[in-house]
């Protein structure tokens, strides 16, 4: 970390679920930096806030861990911010969150904090629950034992922010109040003479003349330096000289790993018997809800009623929200429009900036209930008891067992869901599940759907039960290559280091509200300024490819024949003749603007990549088609209402577009839309991945553009490959 | 002795050692699953393939495949 010398720095660190990030953004008040780790794409947010008297602090959210031993490069982060190996500097004050009902394993990582010399201030959390646990924690006693600053607080609830934020400033001005002077250490001989003599290896760098500091990273090199590490920038004395103790410990018989975990546990349960009191016989209620809520049969009936109402708000409570937001912004295009008056500005104020604005602005409905429906899980100590029922399944194609939420939510639409893999601590999980996710069948697919299965039979037909079975289908093959996907990855690209499941199965409590609308809002606030102003850009990027080059010529020409057929109309004597008029005026007002897509740069761009999506069966209105959809799957429609003629006010059930597109033909003469065609193109448009929004919300998520990149690659090579498959293969077996 | 995943629900038991890789023993010693520590398992779910345990006052599930890498000795 790059710290300037005059602003003292703070990490936050601490256990998975222990309310790390919670009491960043309190101390933050949420105004984070997001960035990257150096040399590493791991999320880091940095934060800057004002202490007490005026001192500026910079602080920085640590990734959550179990231990500071670390076997990849991602693990090896942990070390790196709290010890402050280079890059980084040592922070001034690492605050540990630890959860108060899980206190013995949460102190092993406080215990090394300490080992390191880092002055630490232990954010005791959660103490609400621990009536529910059946303990009291005796604060005072354990910062005694410890011999640091120990602060109760319950952080979701803002209490103890303030003690937390004094014991903080108490340790910059004393950093020997956050060092108890005493550590733990090793007392066996031979586990002293590994440790002195791999301290050896160590470079100056990394020790700093600190005897203390060498020792504890002495034996966090002899617990992290194993054949197959994934760690960077270890100097190759101290792996030999880790690698020559380790196995000559092991041929006399000695488990290093034990007796230095061993070791640390020891003195907690020592030291613990003076702090934690049992009172009652823990967890009564949680017991009893659990016998319900885990049940073999009922548990899972009660899970799946409780997604399906999940589900049923996206897809369809979200809906007249969404419509609302989508005549809201109608209304102001127009309003806009009418007072400046028609122009090429107008068109992009409207089409191009207020349209953009719309189009990331319509997932907010979405957004908000996903996030209040998982605050809801994760507040109630649900969440833990999703990831147990699901384990099995989930993990069956490499995925977690709290996957199941963002993946059922990619239904609905993937921007949520992607935002919703944040509910998994690993990183690794978290891309398997975003690679995924977006060949679920969202909300999107519908319309294309339902357009080209109406394709199938002529216009004047029904599709009827066979529209139900292929939509049917669509579904059941967008969940199985979904699933297909997440396997291949998890067994190459993403293939994880096999990390046993631990899963902490907290008491249940009732929710705080107010700390749930504070995380919807924050997280749609965030959604809006990251992801939002990448969808904007793109939005502005379509307009251009769709509007221009300009032909003056037609346009000119379009416009003659407008005036005449106005004059016409002014002229009509009848009602009759005047709507007459007014049908040929729409025709025309149809045909212009097909005309000008045709003309535009998606039009040439439809064109150009005509041979690419030949043998697919496409031709290059449906190219024009693919390359407009990318700004929403949904969007192919109305482009194919303005490329056929008939406007873009269209909707899969209108009759004049199932006519257009029922007599198109190529060139030659032959149909372009024969079913094997509508089959493909659906193929198509279930795999490719044509959402520019899906595209930002991952780079937002992943922190740079190389996942968004290869899902876009891999997502539209898959397409292709299956298109061809199903045209080719169906034209062999004799279909058209 | 036996293996925890073998144990039935209520059942208490004492942690005698971890079989399999290293990185897999470390990582649950690590949580806290050491030799010595009393186990009570406290409920099996089959569908899930998981395991709750009540260990050092906490609950935790395990999976089945970890679980049976555990030795015990019931009490």
């Amino acid at each position: 970390m790059s710290t300037s010398p005059e602003i003292p720095s703070v990490v936050i660190a601490g256990n998975p679920n222990t309310g790390k990030s919670t009491v960043f953004n309190q101390l933050t008040g949420g105004r984070a930096r997001i960035g990257n780790y150096p040399g590493i794409t791991v999320e880091r947010s940095i934060g800057k806030t004002r202490l007490p008297g005026g001192r500026m602090v910079q602080v920085l959210d640590s990734p959550g861990t179990y231990s500071l031993v670390a076997r990849s490069a991602e693990e090896q982060l942990a070390i790196e911010a709290l010890a402050g190996l280079p890059p980084m500097d040592p922070p001034d004050v690492a605050v540990i969150t630890v959860d108060a009902t899980q206190l013995s394993r949460n102190l092993y990582l406080v215990l090394q904090a300490i080992e390191l010399g880092v002055p630490v201030v232990v954010a005791l959390n959660m103490t609400d629950a621990l009536e529910e646990s059946g303990q009291t924690v005796d604060a005072p006693a354990l910062a005694r034992a410890l011999g640091v600053p120990v602060v109760p607080m319950v952080a979701r609830q803002g209490r103890g922010l303030a003690d937390l934020v004094s014991a903080i400033v108490g340790v910059l001005e004393d950093p020997t109040s956050g060092r108890p002077g005493w550590r733990w250490r090793p007392r066996e001989p031979a586990l002293c003479a590994d440790m002195s003599a791999v301290a050896e290896g160590l470079p100056e760098s990394w020790h700093r003349d600190d005897p203390d500091r060498r020792q504890a990273l002495a034996l966090w090199a002899l617990l992290s330096v194993e054949p197959g590490h994934e760690l960077r920038g270890l100097p190759p004395d101290l792996e030999h000289l880790v690698t020559e103790r380790r196995s000559a410990a092991r041929e006399s018989g000695r488990d290093l790993d034990r007796e230095i975990i061993q070791g640390r546990y020891r003195w907690i349960d020592e030291h613990l018997s003076d702090v934690v009191r049992d009172h009652k016989h823990p967890t009564e209620l949680t017991d009893r809800v659990d016998r319900v809520l885990l049940h073999p049969a009922l548990g899972f009936i009660l899970f799946l009623g409780l997604m399906t109402l999940v589900f049923q708000a996206l897809f369809t409570w979200a809906d007249p929200l969404i419509g609302m937001i989508e005549n809201v912004v109608g209304w102001i295009g127009s309003r806009v429009g009418a007072a400046i008056g028609p122009g090429l500005l107008t068109d992009f104020i409207v089409n191009g900036v207020i349209e953009g604005v719309g189009a990331f602005v319509v997932f907010l409905p979405q957004i908000l209930m996903l996030f209040f429906f998982i605050g809801l899980m994760e507040d109630t100590g649900y969440m833990a008891r999703v990831a147990v029922l699901m384990d099995r399944l989930m993990r069956s194609v490499g995925l977690h067992g709290r996957a199941f939420v963002p993946m059922l939510s990619g239904y609905a639409c993937a921007v949520p869901a992607i935002m919703a893999t944040r509910t998994m601590e690993r990183r690794r999980d978290r891309l398997l599940t975003m690679m995924a996710l977006p060949l679920m069948t969202c909300s999107a697919r519908l319309p294309v759907y339902g357009l080209l299965i109406a394709a199938i039979v002529p216009p004047w037909q029904k599709a009827g039960f066979t529209q139900g079975l292929l939509m049917a289908g669509m579904y059941l093959f967008g969940t199985v290559m979904a699933l297909i996907v997440a396997w291949v990855l998890s067994r190459t690209l993403l293939r994880a280091s096999y990390v046993p499941l631990v899963i902490e199965m907290p008491p249940y409590r009732l929710p705080h509200w107010p700390s749930i609308v504070r995380t919807v809002l924050r997280r749609g606030g965030d959604f809006m300024k990251t992801a939002g102003t990448i969808i904007l850009v793109c939005s502005m990027a379509m307009w251009v490819l769709l509007s221009f080059p300009k032909d003056h010529g037609l346009e000119n020409q379009f416009a003659t024949q407008l005036q005449e057929l106005e004059q016409q109309k002014a002229r009509a004597a009848t009602d009759e003749a005047k709507s007459e008029v007014e049908g040929r005026i729409a025709k025309l007002e149809a045909s212009m603007a097909a005309a000008s897509t045709r003309h535009s740069y998606a039009g040439r761009l439809g064109h150009a990549i005509e041979p690419v999506i030949e043998p697919l069966g496409f031709d290059w209105k449906i190219g024009v088609g693919i390359i407009s959809a990318f700004a929403a799957r949904e969007v192919f429609v109305s482009t194919m209402g303005v490329v056929f003629g008939v406007g873009e006010d269209v909707n899969e059930e209108s009759r004049d577009l199932r006519e257009k597109i029922w007599s198109d033909t190529w060139p030659d003469g032959r149909r372009v839309f024969t079913p094997l065609v509508c089959l493909s193109l659906m193929v198509f448009f279930a795999l490719a991945c044509q959402c520019m929004s899906t595209l930002a919300v991952v780079r937002r998520e992943t922190g740079g553009w190389v996942w968004p990149a290869l899902m876009f690659v891999y997502m539209s090579v898959l397409a292709w490959v299956a298109s061809l498959l199903v045209y080719q293969g169906g034209r062999l077996l004799g279909f058209t | 002795m036996t293996t925890l995943d073998t144990l039935s629900e209520g059942t208490q038991a004492t942690l005698l050692g971890i079989e399999g890789l290293p990185a897999l023993r470390r990582r649950l010693m690590e949580m806290g699953l050491l030799p010595g520590t009393t186990l009570k398992l406290i409920r099996r779910m089959s569908l899930g393939g998981v395991i709750e345990l009540e260990v050092r006052r906490s609950r935790v599930s395990i999976r089945h495949g970890e679980a049976a890498r555990l030795l015990v000795s019931p009490i």
